[in-house]
């Protein structure tokens, strides 16, 4: 269960838009119609492997509901990843993105790799929001877009890891600095020391196909 | 190879010395007179050369410069640097590129006063074309060697200082008989200038009468310069085929290791008086080449200066073996001198083929490129293996390891490790089952623990700052309920010690309704039936106990860790109910009081299930006395210790939570 890295990513959004049922789908690959309110922040984890590495998501899905907004915001601080949630069946989950934008911009720190998602694309029927919104709003405000369905599992795994892939991409590009903890990123625990004689082994086969 | 050899040479020399008066080099002259050439300019230019030798200039730096020079100048001297490169590390690459730069590189080591820089330097600028660059350095090198002799104190000697030089680092001087031979095979094959071939006859029986392996140099020469010229005309590739050909054509005559040789010789330099009169003779004559050479310089400069390089190198090299000639012959030369010599007769008509093909693909480099150095290579390779069956000797040369494990020994070292890899890896799988800390971050405990940390932490900065701007008396009105407050937080340990059986769950209910917070205690009181049911149902086994002491062992941990982390979540989640319950009418110092009991409640179940999960190992080991579970009922102990800690971390960590919800209802009492 060692990781190479632990990256921390939150998820909000309005109440309803399916940022519990998203971890769940994600975490535990199961979806359930009926979700309790969420209480201030709950937690998922799920173990990923990008670039050959192992990555550990650690992810607080915050409570939706206004009322919570005081604390949730508090959880900010310190994610290198968010998944800003909306409803495609319902505008005003869209409309209010902006406030969501502001307030994550302001409480977290400014690499924080944000994801755009239209959740419950599954109900088509229903669509308030078009897709080319949402890119708009993504592509205005630098985020990277998606639509999911927490139902039918699409797109959730690559609005997860796609995130992941980006946090990672910035941490080559040293944009994060790694140790530094309040960017949500933590170095994972020290695997099992490599074989060193197996290395010595190999370079020594190197050596002798050098010859001929 | 013996004595009589060496004293010929060394009265040769003596006579020779004497019968060079004039000139500033000893050795310049006497060499003149060996060969009866008539001097040239040139000559002058090599008695220069030798000259500073002889001077006490080029002590220390004397072995660095030739060798960097060696290094930085030419194609030629990409051998002698792959050498150099094994001995001084430098890269072939830089060297390379520097090769221009080393006639100024030249020029600052002159600087340093060295007479024999400032010699070499003459030297080169006499010869003024890119390609006579390498020779200029070789020379330079060789007059760096001989004002090292000097150094060392033989006056009379030095040519054998150089050799002792020189087998100090035989390689060296390997690398620089190579190139010498090549060069003079390529003038001879080219202009076939009588003077030339004298030089060549001359140089094959020297290495007779010394024995020193000349056979091996003079085709390996031939190699060599084919890979020389290609060299400077495509510098970078050829540096790596070049190594390789090097390093084949000496594993394949077997050449002997440097350091063996120089520890020979150290030994033998008693007697290296003879040895360094005769090498002195050798060196004339060497010389004599070398004037002969520059004498004949006519149309091809290059080639030229090639020889006159290669004459010099000549003289380092043959120096070497004939010093070395003591011990040499003391451990019988037989092998090395032999092998040398046979092989390198055979090889010599091979060598000249050889050459005469990788000089016409040197020719086509220009259009044919890496492809025809790729053909020199192959028949660099296929006269090796001629005279090297199955490359053994060329293999043990470039692999010296023995020991060097064979493939499939390497495959199955690699399996087993991958095998015990793999039970390292089950057995940390298996150890992180009953891993409390896994576990409990597993549940999610860190995580609700991380965030009750920054609710707290928050409250701490939102209480100092209310505290500041309170007024006095508003503060002084506060203080008993805050300090009401933090006296709730002080935990009694005795409730710890009595780890009897409770009604946790109504206790557990009671304590949170008693907060109003209207959060519901389900996960707690799930977690604790859960367990409750796993004891009964081990208990209702009397004997015959299906579960192992492993699996109870880690269910017992997994318990604990449950627990806790549900238990941490609880306090998360009161702190962030209570920071957002804006009612007025609940007493802060209340809820505290509430919390704390809660915690009582929790460490004391903690407790309780750590005695049942210990009397559950124990009735186990009893049964099946084989076993130890000491060590697990201890961890067990250890780990409810360490869970209670986690729970009364957590609790703590609602005193400043508590504290500014009770400020903030104080100051909307006031403001309302």
């Amino acid at each position: 269960m060692s990781y190479a890295y632990l990256f921390k990513y939150i998820i909000i959004g309005d109440t309803g838009v399916g940022k519990s049922c998203l971890l769940l789908q994600f975490t535990d690959k199961r979806f359930q119609p009926v979700h309790d309110l969420t209480i201030g922040v709950e937690f998922g984890a799920r173990m990923i492997t990008i670039d050959g590495k192992q990555i550990k998501l650690q992810i607080w899905d915050t409570a939706g509901q206004e009322s919570f907004r005081s604390i949730t915001r508090s959880y900010y601080r310190g994610a290198a990843g968010a998944l800003l949630v909306y409803d495609i069946t319902r505008r005003d989950t869209f409309n209010h993105l902006t406030t969501w934008l502001e307030d994550a911009r302001q409480h977290s720190n400014s690499n924080m790799v944000i994801m755009l998602i239209g959740n419950k694309s599954d109900l088509e029927a229903r669509r308030e929001v078009k897709k080319e919104e949402g890119e708009a709003f993504a592509r205005e405000h630098g985020l990277i877009f998606m639509e999911t369905s927490a139902k039918t599992a699409a797109n959730v795994e690559e609005a997860f890891i796609n995130t992941a892939k980006e946090i990672y991409q910035k941490i080559q590009d040293g944009v994060f600095d790694i140790n530094n903890e309040a960017n949500g990123i933590k170095i994972g625990p020290q695997h099992s020391p490599a074989n060193q004689s197996l290395n010595v082994g190999g370079s020594g086969g190197n050596q002798g196909g050098n010859c001929c | 190879m013996s004595d009589s050899d060496d004293n010929a040479f060394a009265s040769a020399d003596e006579g020779e010395q004497k019968t060079a008066p004039k000139m500033e080099a000893k050795q310049a002259p006497s060499q003149e007179k060996k060969i009866d050439k008539k001097p040239d300019a040139d000559v002058a230019g090599c008695k220069g050369l030798k000259s500073p030798s002889k001077s006490e200039a080029a002590k220390g730096k004397g072995k660095q410069q030739q060798r960097n020079k060696k290094g930085k100048t030419s194609a030629t001297a990409a051998s002698q640097e792959i050498k150099g490169a094994k001995k001084q590390e430098t890269k072939p690459s830089e060297s390379q590129k520097h090769v221009e730069a080393s006639h100024e590189s030249v020029k600052t080591e002159k600087s340093s006063a060295d007479r024999s820089a400032k010699n070499s330097e003459s030297k080169m600028q006499e010869n003024s074309s890119s390609s006579s660059q390498p020779a200029k350095s070789s020379v330079e090198n060789l007059s760096g060697e001989r004002g090292k002799n000097k150094d060392e104190g033989d006056q009379g000697s030095k040519k054998e200082d150089v050799k002792s030089t020189l087998e100090t680092k035989p390689q060296v001087s390997n690398s620089i008989t190579s190139p010498e031979e090549q060069k003079i095979a390529e003038s001879d094959r080219d202009h076939h200038t009588p003077a030339q071939e004298k030089v060549l006859h001359k140089l094959e029986e020297s290495a007779n009468a010394s024995s020193s392996g000349w056979g091996w140099s003079s085709w390996g020469s031939s190699l060599i310069s084919a890979a020389s010229n290609s060299v400077q005309t495509f510098t970078n590739q050829v540096g790596d085929g070049l190594t390789t050909i090097m390093d084949t054509v000496e594993s394949s005559l077997g050449v002997p290791d440097p350091k063996s040789m120089a520890e020979e010789n150290s030994e033998k330099d008693v007697k290296s008086s003879k040895t360094e009169r005769s090498e002195q003779g050798n060196d004339k004559s060497e010389n004599e080449t070398l004037d002969l050479l520059e004498d004949k310089k006519t149309e091809n400069k290059n080639t030229e200066e090639k020889a006159e390089d290669t004459g010099q190198k000549v003289t380092s090299q043959q120096a070497a073996p004939s010093s070395a000639s003591n011990w040499f012959s003391s451990w019988g030369v037989g092998d090395l001198a032999k092998k040398m010599q046979d092989t390198g007769k055979s090889l010599a008509a091979k060598g000249q083929t050889l050459m005469t093909e990788g000089f016409d693909a040197v020719e086509h480099l220009a259009a044919g490129g890496i492809d025809v150095l790729e053909n020199i290579g192959k028949k660099t390779y296929n006269t090796i293996a001629e005279h090297d069956p199955a490359f053994r000797r060329t293999r043990q040369f470039l692999s010296p390891r023995s020991n060097k494990p064979n493939l499939s020994q390497t495959l199955r070292e690699a399996r087993d490790q991958a095998e015990q890899q793999q039970k390292q890896e089950e057995a940390h799988q298996e150890t992180l089952k009953a891993h409390f800390g896994t576990l409990f971050d597993d549940y999610q405990g860190i995580a609700h623990l991380e965030a009750l940390e920054i609710l707290s932490n928050q409250s701490e900065k939102k209480v100092h700052s209310l505290l500041n701007s309170l007024a006095s008396e508003d503060l002084a009105a506060m203080k008993p309920q805050l300090l009401d407050i933090k006296n709730a937080f002080e935990l009694d340990d005795s409730a710890e010690d009595a780890a009897g059986d409770q009604d946790f769950s109504s206790l557990v209910q009671q304590h949170l309704s008693e907060l109003e917070l209207g959060t519901a205690p389900d996960k707690l009181n799930t977690v604790h039936q859960m367990v409750q049911t796993w004891i009964q149902d081990f208990d209702s086994h009397d004997s015959n106990h299906t579960r192992g002491t492993k699996e109870t062992h880690e269910k017992s941990i997994q318990a604990l860790a449950e627990l806790t982390a549900k238990g941490v979540e609880q306090f998360h989640k009161a702190g962030e109910m209570v920071l957002l319950d804006k009612d007025k009418d609940k007493d802060c110092i209340e809820r505290a009081h509430s919390l704390a009991r809660l915690t009582g409640v929790l460490c004391h179940e903690i407790g309780n299930l750590s005695n049942k999960f210990a009397a559950c190992l124990n009735k186990l080991a009893e049964e099946k006395e084989s076993e130890d579970v000491t060590s697990m009922v201890t961890n067990i102990y250890l780990e409810a210790s360490n869970s209670s800690t986690y729970i009364q971390d957590a609790f703590l960590l609602l005193l400043p939570v508590l504290q500014h919800a009770a400020l903030e209802q104080a100051i909307l009492a006031r403001t309302s």
